[in-house]
């Protein structure tokens, strides 16, 4: 039978492979990844959801650790299941937008090694199988990010600076873990970890936090992902703020409720009945959403918008989780899924609108809603999940959400997350109206085409997807259910069939919701016509404004200014002056300065002072030792 | 071996202390590049007399069978001379080398002030 | 066979590069090859002996006297395992020089490179302290002539102070050989092994001192390394590979021999490890801010030194096993790094990152060996230097030096932001127009696929290499093994 490390192997070979093939056919790196695509889909489907399979031994080759350990369970098969679908939305986008640039050979080697290295790090059974796959991913992603980014120097130092440091920050509590274990395999180590000191615990909790922080770009340690979201290669980012941020949360998930334990965290200290560490960890993933939306409402790059908007998004899900109750995790995990989804789809369509106008900011663009309908309704449907709005997924998830945290009490980080969450529509609103509604920029954006027709097979199915689990909301708790068993808990859900999403306090039937909703449309829609029938189209140009006329080159697209009142506001204002971002480049600043007097005093090219270092080591070591 | 030690070890090993302290000061604070290979040069003659003072037993002839009738037991310790005599070889070699990269770098340089010469720092 | 015994590694370079000059009266190129296919031959016969000496240490008489007496080799796993890791990289740099060298200074170049790898394969098979240190000599003069073989004007300021500094290593090494001499009367490394307790506690102090600072200059410990910065910028690219593959290995192995082997003072040892980390992050920080690829390749590499200093302080035969196997992956890595920006150099008329602006987009596949070798120095799994890099520091982990682990990775962030910088100027800038290109000579790029062959193999296939590597550690560890196998009646004498 094909385990799962040679599902990880898939991609990889696939990539390499079609590094090479591809320099003598060039279609080949299509197609195999294609291939890899579907082994990868075909294999992971197969594989049985929840049970607990372990695979030792990796490859069969003969490794300096002994064995690597690889193997499946519930929360796994969640994952991966994620990451397969991703890979392959995002390789159909691929196909159409990275055909004829220039780094159309290395974009497949990486992104394949990528979607290898993610698989790996879900099925990974012990700590060093875990860091190597999540350095893999770090390296490799990172030459996506570089690839066609306007500021590589910038993005791609904050990028892998942050992501390294936060790698090691991990791998510092592995070796402190390993020193107690004695061995790196997830079970041996969660059995150290609960004899070890309190101190201890606390010590190795908060170094792998920040390293599952970083990824999931938590504030403070979320600098490098605007950047890198922004400017990474645009058929990529779907897949990097989708999927990749949530391999934090599947680590955190791995880290803290199993490995640690919650119970565990408990029992050194807590606030209202939440580990202290988890209790401060959800505060920092509730600010992060609400900086991150105000921030996401002033962008005028349509990716920096969405950007922000994954940050914040993430945020809703650490927090969730971070209480450490089942319902939390469950509603963390559905939040996973449904941004996964809306993600994909946004910046996949974001990247086909990119693709066909060559326009990247709210500013340049507008109006796009005659030539690119089907654009239009992917991002309608992407901003209502976003919202966290009936009847599309992303209110299911919002709702588990919010009842996890009122059901633990933690009133106040449920207000400022609806104050978030609020403040979210706004930026939705400016992500349909700039690129969609109002006035072209430009004349030329009335000439575009849809956007490439492989993209259709990433939208349809995710536009399908959002509706059916809006429609359905019932239809996932069965997979929530048994992963968050497989993470030591009890049923969170008490929905019996999968119309209605129900749990401790409360449920909705998503079928009566959607049908309302759908009545109500018609009925509206009815209405317009029998009573406006006498609308009629217009030019764009019917316009007069103070006497003028305008022409074709008047820019009349004024709504991408959403947000710029923000500004105003006194507290929120200040908050989008400051930049968190100065104080690491006053750190890297004094780092510089401290290396160049370092190496200026020390290296300073005199041969004589170089003999004298000699010298005085030696009489040091004389006069120290020597007694 | 210590026990060995004569007034004409110790005599000789002060002359090694000296030369070496001497040797030592100069390689460290004198400018010119050639005073500090002449500097070296005296560290070595100083540790190349010591090996010398190690072997030498008071009384004892020359490790040559000079004369018939000569035991091992009359001479001193030939290990040593032999050492000295390959590592005042290396010396002459590094000296000869360092001399020839001394006017490499006076003739990019122009001098031969020690201090001068960083343009490769930091 | 027996007339075909590891001194041979030694005596047939030296034989030939004293031949080198004559050659050159036949064919022009005669002392090139010569040098290749002496390094060849060394190559081979190391690894001849490689399997032998794992299960039996060999010990070479010369010239009839039996040890303590008189001169032998003491061929150990560890010492045959670095034996061949000297040739090896010897032969490919030699291949890379074939056809790489401007014209007036090839004979010189062909002598002074087997030269250097002579006395490195010298200091790691000699079992005499004296012989070591006629050996560590015989490199370091042919190293100082080849820093400023090209009579420019920054290999001639490199080559004195690698000199001057070097002078100093020579005179301290001699003062500890003669003090142990006086305690002892021996100089057989394993005799004084043996009888290194009797020594007067005040005199062994002193002659280990002198001995540490003297291996610590030839092995580019911090702060004794300042001229080595200086001398991998100012020496030609190859000379340069060779340096941080070769040399300094033989100064690492004659550090760890005498302090482990010889005289087993554990304060040393804890010292290494103070100064390993020392030099960690003081060549990382200098790395920061380099404007020469070179200079910094040159401070990255004294900081994996003293990754490896650092492993040897711990002291655990994991770690010891750890630091062999990061003796091997620098070696490959640095050569890898130091033999393509050669070429790229070349390429581009300099070094500075100026120079190798968008050097990339010009010749992909150099600048992408660059950058899986600096992917390999960084760490990164799969590749070889994460494998040593992890048993370094999981050994480590086990002695509980967790905030000397720290202070390691935060170096080796640092070490990510140059090189990712560098790999960013390479290929993210624009393709520079005033550089015509020209392929490279097709004998230049084999040594280069063959160390990125090794790069990756050695990562993913690491486990073939840890049976050599557990022996060497051992060797390292149990000397009263070392001294029984080379002053025993029933040693291994061929």
């Amino acid at each position: 039978m094909i385990g799962p490390n040679n599902v990880i192997l898939i991609p990889i070979l696939a990539g390499i492979l079609a590094y090479f093939l591809g320099k003598v056919v060039k279609p080949a790196r299509e197609g195999l990844t294609l291939g890899s695509v579907i082994a990868v889909c075909y294999l992971v489907f197969r594989m049985p959801f929840d049970k607990v399979i372990s695979y030792s031994y990796s490859f069969k080759l003969p490794y300096a650790f002994g064995s690597l350990s690889f193997g499946t369970n519930a929360l796994t098969s969640f994952f991966a299941i994620l990451i397969a679908l991703s890979y392959l939305f995002i390789a159909f986008t691929a196909f159409a937008l990275v055909k004829d640039k220039d780094y159309h050979d290395t974009f497949y080697l990486f992104f394949n090694i990528v979607a290898g290295s993610l698989l790996g790090i879900v099925y990974s059974r012990d700590l060093m199988s875990f860091f190597i796959f999540w350095e893999m991913m770090t390296w490799s992603s990172y030459f996506l990010v570089i690839m066609n980014a306007k500021n590589p120097r910038k993005t791609g130092l904050t990028y892998i600076v942050f992501n390294v440091a936060g790698a090691y920050a991990m791998l510092t509590a592995m070796f402190f873990v390993y020193a107690a274990a004695g061995s790196m395999q997830f079970d041996k180590v969660a059995t150290a970890i609960a004899l070890m000191p309190n101190t201890k615990v606390l010590f190795v909790s908060i170094l792998f936090a920040i390293g599952f922080l970083v990824k999931m770009a938590t504030m403070p340690l979320h600098v490098w992902a605007p950047d890198a979201y922004t400017e990474s290669e645009d058929s990529f980012t779907g897949f990097f703020s989708g999927t990749l941020s949530k391999m934090g949360v599947y680590g955190f998930l791995l880290f803290f409720a199993t490995i640690v334990g919650f119970a565990n965290l408990k029992g050194i200290s807590s606030i209202k009945d939440t580990p202290t560490v988890g209790y401060v960890i959800a505060w920092l993933g509730v600010i992060t959403s609400i900086f991150a939306t105000f921030r996401a409402i002033v962008q005028d790059e349509v990716k920096r918008l969405l950007a922000y908007s994954s940050i914040a998004q993430v945020g809703y899900i650490v927090t969730a989780m971070s209480l450490g109750t089942a319902l939390g995790i469950a509603g963390g995990l559905y939040h996973a899924v449904m941004h996964t989804i809306m993600k994909l789809l946004l910046f996949i369509t974001v990247a086909g609108v990119i693709y066909r106008t060559g326009k990247d900011r709210f500013s340049e663009l507008g109006a796009l809603i005659t030539r690119m309908p089907l654009s239009f309704l992917a991002v309608l449907f992407g901003i209502i999940g976003l919202a966290g709005m009936p009847p599309f997924g992303g209110f299911a998830s919002k709702w588990v959400i919010y009842m996890s945290l009122l059901k633990s009490h933690n009133y106040f980080l449920l207000v400022a997350m609806i104050v978030s969450s609020t403040a979210a529509f706004l930026y939705c609103y400016k992500l349909i109206y700039g690129i969609f509604l109002g006035h072209p920029s430009s004349p030329d954006l009335m000439e575009v085409k849809e956007v490439p027709a492989f993209l259709w097979v990433a939208q349809v199915p995710l536009m399908l997807a959002l509706m059916v689990f809006g429609m359905l909301p019932g239809l996932l708790v069965p997979y929530i259910s048994k992963a968050v068993a497989a993470l030591g808990f009890n049923a969170a859900f008490n929905s019996t069939n999968m119309y209605t999403l129900s749990a401790a306090l409360g449920g909705f039937n998503g079928f009566t919701v959607i049908n309302v909703l759908g009545v109500i449309f018609v009925v509206v829609l009815i209405w317009y016509t029998l009573f406006f029938p006498k609308s009629k189209k217009l030019h764009r140009l019917d316009i007069y404004y103070a006497a003028e006329t305008p022409t074709e080159e008047t820019p009349l697209h004024y709504g991408y200014g959403i947000g710029a009142e923000l500004h105003r506001i006194p507290w929120v204002g200040a908050s989008l002056r400051r930049h968190i971002t100065t104080f690491y480049e006053k750190f890297a600043e004094q780092v510089n300065g401290i290396a160049s007097v370092l190496k200026d005093i020390l290296f300073n090219g005199d041969g004589q002072i170089y003999m004298l270092y000699a010298v005085l080591t030696l009489v040091a070591i004389i006069m120290f030792l020597g007694r | 071996m210590r026990e060995l030690l004569t007034n004409t070890h110790y005599i000789v090993l002060t002359g090694v202390l000296i030369l070496m302290v001497i040797g030592f000061f100069g390689a460290l604070t004198k400018k010119n590049l050639i005073k500090i290979l002449i500097s070296l040069g005296i560290v070595d003659t100083g540790v190349n007399l010591f090996f010398i003072v190690i072997g030498y037993l008071n009384g004892k002839t020359a490790p040559i069978f000079s004369k018939p009738g000569l035991t091992p037991q009359q001479m001193v310790d030939p290990v040593p001379q032999a050492l000295v005599l390959t590592a005042i070889v290396i010396g002459v070699a590094v000296l000869a080398l360092g001399l020839s990269i001394v006017i490499r770098v006076y003739e990019h340089y122009g001098t031969l002030n020690v201090s001068k010469i960083k343009k490769m720092r930091g | 066979m027996s007339w075909f015994s590891p001194i041979l590694m030694i005596a047939v370079p030296l034989f030939i590069a004293f031949l080198i000059p004559l050659l050159g009266y036949i064919h022009k190129k005669a002392g090139l090859y010569a040098m290749s296919l002496t390094l060849l031959f060394n190559m081979l016969t190391g690894f001849y002996f490689l399997p032998k000496v794992m299960v039996k240490p060999i010990r070479v008489i010369v010239a009839g006297y039996k040890p303590p007496f008189g001169i032998n080799l003491a061929i150990t796993p560890f010492s045959i395992f670095l034996a061949c890791l000297i040739s090896t990289m010897g032969f490919l740099v030699s291949l890379y020089l074939l056809k790489d060298n401007t014209t007036e200074t090839q004979e010189k170049f062909a002598m002074l490179i087997l030269l250097v790898v002579m006395g490195s394969t010298g200091i790691v098979l000699t079992g005499d302290i004296f012989n070591m240190f006629v050996f560590l000599e015989i490199t370091s003069i042919s190293s100082y002539a080849l820093t400023a073989i090209k009579k420019d004007r920054k290999g001639s300021e490199a080559g004195i102070k690698f000199l001057l500094v070097g002078s100093i290593s020579s005179t301290l090494l001699l003062l500890g050989i003669a003090l142990i001499y006086n305690q002892l009367g021996t100089l057989n490394l394993a005799d004084i092994a043996n009888r290194f307790s009797q020594m007067n506690p005040k005199v062994a102090f002193l002659a280990v001192s002198f001995l540490f600072i003297g291996f610590g200059i030839e092995s580019e410990m911090f702060p004794l390394n300042a001229w080595a910065p200086d001398v991998y910028q100012g020496a030609p690219a190859p000379v340069a590979a060779l340096f941080s593959a070769v040399t300094v290995k033989a100064g690492l192995y004659a550090m760890v021999r005498f302090l482990f082997t010889v005289a087993a003072k554990s304060v040393f040892i804890k010292l290494l490890l103070v100064f390993g980390v020392l030099t960690v992050i003081v060549s990382e920080l200098s790395a920061l801010r380099q404007n020469d690829v070179k200079r910094m390749l040159g401070y990255s590499s004294l900081g994996q030194i003293g990754v490896i200093l650092f492993a040897v302080g711990i002291g655990t035969a994991d770690a010891m096993q750890g630091a062999i196997f990061h003796f091997v992956n620098h070696a490959v890595l640095k050569a890898t790094l130091f033999l393509s920006v050669g070429l790229l150099a070349k390429a581009a008329g300099g070094s500075t990152m100026e120079d190798l602006k968008g050097i990339g987009k010009k010749y992909p596949f150099v600048a992408g060996v660059f950058g899986i070798a600096a992917l390999g120095v960084m760490g990164f799994p799969p590749l070889n230097g994460f494998v040593s890099k992890m048993l370094i520091l999981m050994a480590a982990a086990k002695t509980e030096h967790i905030v000397l682990i720290m202070l390691i990775l935060a170096a080796s962030v640092i070490e990510g932001v140059y090189y990712f910088r560098v790999l960013q100027v390479m290929f993210k800038e624009p393709e520079p127009t005033r550089i015509e290109k020209k392929a490279f000579p097709v004998l230049s790029l084999v040594p280069l696929v063959v160390l990125v062959f090794a790069i990756i193999g050695i990562g993913l296939f690491s486990g073939y290499l840890m049976p050599y590597l557990k022996g060497a550690a051992m060797d390292v560890m149990n000397r009263s093994t070392y001294i029984a196998a080379m002053l025993g009646s029933n040693g291994g004498a061929l």
